[in-house]
């Protein structure tokens, strides 16, 4: 191997076993992963205005009543229907609020209200409000009039007015997917601006920068803690999709949003580590500096005022969560990645150059 | 011998402050050379040029006929330096700090445990850095300063906080070391260790080198040429050994029997020390 890439994969492997024994480092990797997770258990991507509900039902033989009632009920009204064997069954459904509404059918009853019966149809009510029970509820005297060929006193005519095109991310691609996309920033954020800088501070701090540089120089140093933080992305951020089952549908687009971003923020996170005297000074003060790396991701297809998204557009995690939302949408979200790659290719040039100056600085 | 550092006219500023100003010395291959003075006086600034840490601001230096700015690649393999600290990874075992230090040189990694029990180390090499005694990682800071088997090693307050017996196994490894050829260049502020190790001594003061000799030469130079004789009555007398009458009475006393105890008081490097560098300013 070539000596220099082999000084710097010594170093490398040197980090990987020494900087995670340190708790600070710890905490930075697992701390975005399991805001992750917690919020791809807690949000869904399904649009609140999808209703869902349960129909318990127990008919004596077969009736066209559930075809009838699912045909009548708007178009984001999903029924399930639930056969139960008798009436018990049906209510203690209800009562148990595994179903919103039941219903009791007898047997012949289809026939008997086509040939005006007026056959007993049991409908169960929940104890409790429920919204799909009382669109069941509010179909039934219209069914029933079909199913008995009577004419509704009035047309009705209902129409659904257009949906106006959504100024929020939430609405287009649903909050889960966008909350994972931010974790995944928070994950880039975290190990650039806290992690890989602490285990650069703390080669100052105990000075084993010194016996380092005896024996390779500044800018290996510097690229073996680069190449560690990449490691620890990748390493994250598989481990995040297989924990949140997050869907990718540009593969190509998520893996250059990730490495471009996370090596940006590395080279400004490794432009800290030079910064603070020691470690637990970084550590201190990552709350503060954690904000520049983040914000500008939230502030991405928020509807927020024009100016704020495009300057947000032009930092660095605003780019890369603009690059990360277009790849695990289903369609395009915002255009412009080519300008988002050259808005991060050239804050990562402005850091690492700043970060050779920074080094130069300190050898003379 | 032949010279293998050369400083010509060295200067180091940070601003206004003069940190080394214009210092020249040599040092020859195998050689022990101290550097001397008060805390500030330039010499670990020296030392960090000497070893491409810092950039000079004028002046040259070479080691082995490289120059420590343009061929610093090719000086970085054949020196090392054991730090004032024990900058040791301390998350690490004694071997894990060794056998990485030893793979940045490109050597084999038994050089590692051969260090070790050179050090007399082994039994506590794979125990955490952080488990070690004061004077187990100051050892652990030289076996990894002699990984490279470098040409000129450079020890910066090396015996600092060490106990006497562990301070006088690294003097006699020191010695062991030039005899077998390594160069030695060392700071201290104990002047009695500075004595029995080096073949000369450089004192700077203020980043100018004021006295460069060896050390019985300074001595000699700066000391007093005096004697204390303790006679048979128990009576303290001092000869002055530059005058003849003094040595006249010397010379009686000792037909007559009556020197009890004779005392050189050429005085030692602590007193040159004190009149080339003056007093500390303790503020």
């Amino acid at each position: 191997m070539n000596p220099s890439l082999n000084r710097i994969f010594t170093l490398f492997t040197k980090d990987l076993k020494d900087a995670i024994r340190d708790a600070r480092v710890l905490v930075a990797l697992i701390v975005p992963l399991g805001i992750g997770v917690f919020y791809n258990y807690t949000f869904d991507d399904t649009s609140i205005t999808e209703i869902k509900g349960t129909v318990a039902i127990s008919a004596a033989d077969a009736t066209q009543l559930p075809d009838l009632i699912k045909a009548a009920v708007p178009s984001n009204v999903h029924l399930t229907f639930e056969s139960q064997p008798d009436q018990a069954a049906v209510e203690k459904a209800v009562g148990n609020e595994d179903a919103d509404v039941g219903i009791v059918v007898p047997a012949g009853f289809d026939q008997a209200v086509s040939q005006g019966g007026q056959p007993e149809l049991g409908v169960i009510r929940s104890p409790k409000p429920s919204v799909p029970g009382d669109y069941v509820l509010a179909t039934l005297e219209p069914v029933l009039r079909q199913m008995a060929g009577q004419e509704f006193p009035v047309a009705i005519n209902v129409t659904q007015a257009a949906e106006q095109p959504s100024e929020t991310i939430f609405d287009k691609i649903g909050i889960r997917t966008w909350s994972l996309s931010l974790s995944i920033v928070m994950m880039l954020a975290l190990v650039s601006a806290l992690a890989i800088p602490i285990v650069l501070a703390e080669e100052f701090e105990k000075k084993t920068i010194d016996a380092l540089v005896l024996a390779m120089p500044y800018h290996e140093v510097v690229l073996a803690k680069a190449l560690l933080g990449m490691f620890y992305i990748l390493v994250m951020v598989v481990i995040f999709i297989n924990l949140t089952t997050l869907e990718i549908h540009r593969w190509g687009l998520f893996v250059l949003a990730v490495a471009l971003t996370g090596f940006t923020l590395l080279g400004f996170g490794l432009l800290l580590a030079g910064t603070f005297k020691n470690a637990n000074q970084l550590n201190t003060w990552s709350g503060v500096f954690l904000l520049p790396f983040l914000a500008p991701a939230v502030v991405i297809g928020q509807p927020v005022p024009e100016l704020l998204r495009e300057s947000a557009a032009l930092l660095p995690s605003g780019a890369g969560m603009k690059l990360l939302l277009n790849s695990v949408a289903t369609e395009q979200l915002f255009s412009g990645n080519v300008r988002s790659v050259l808005v991060l290719v050239a804050w990562a040039a402005v850091a690492y150059l700043l970060l050779l100056w920074q080094l130069k600085r300190r050898q003379a | 011998m032949s010279d293998i550092v050369i400083v010509e006219d060295l200067v180091k500023h940070y601003g206004a402050v003069h940190a080394v100003d214009g210092i020249s010395f040599a040092v020859a291959e195998g050689e022990i050379f101290g550097l001397l003075g008060h805390n500030g006086a330039g010499k670990t600034t020296t030392i960090r040029m000497l070893t491409g840490r810092t950039r000079p601001s004028a002046g040259r230096a070479s080691i082995a006929g490289f120059d420590v700015v343009a061929d610093l690649d090719q000086i970085k393999p054949i020196i090392n330096l054991v730090f004032e600290d024990a900058n040791l990874y301390e998350r690490l075992t004694g071997r894990d700090n060794l056998a990485m230090f030893a793979r940045l040189y490109g050597v084999p990694v038994s050089r590692a445990d051969e260090l070790l029990e050179m050090l007399d180390l082994t039994e506590a090499a794979k125990r955490r850095v952080k488990t070690y005694s004061t004077g187990m990682k100051q050892r652990l800071v030289i076996a990894r300063a002699l990984i490279n088997s470098p040409k000129v090693l450079f020890l910066d307050e090396p015996t600092r906080g060490l106990d006497p017996a562990s301070a006088r196994e690294l003097r006699e490894l020191i010695v062991k070391l030039a005899a077998g050829g390594t160069t030695v260049v060392l700071t201290t502020h104990y002047m009695n260790e500075a004595d029995e190790l080096c073949d000369r001594v450089a004192f700077l003061k203020e980043g100018k080198i004021v006295a460069l000799d060896s050390p019985q030469e300074l001595k000699l130079k700066y000391g007093r040429r005096a004697a204390k004789v303790l006679l048979d009555n128990r009576e303290e007398r001092e000869i002055d050994l530059t005058s003849p009458a003094d040595a006249q009475t010397l010379s009686n006393w000792m037909s007559q029997g009556r020197v009890m105890t004779l005392h050189s008081e050429e005085g030692t490097l602590e007193d040159v020390f004190i009149n080339i560098a003056g007093p500390a300013h303790i503020r």
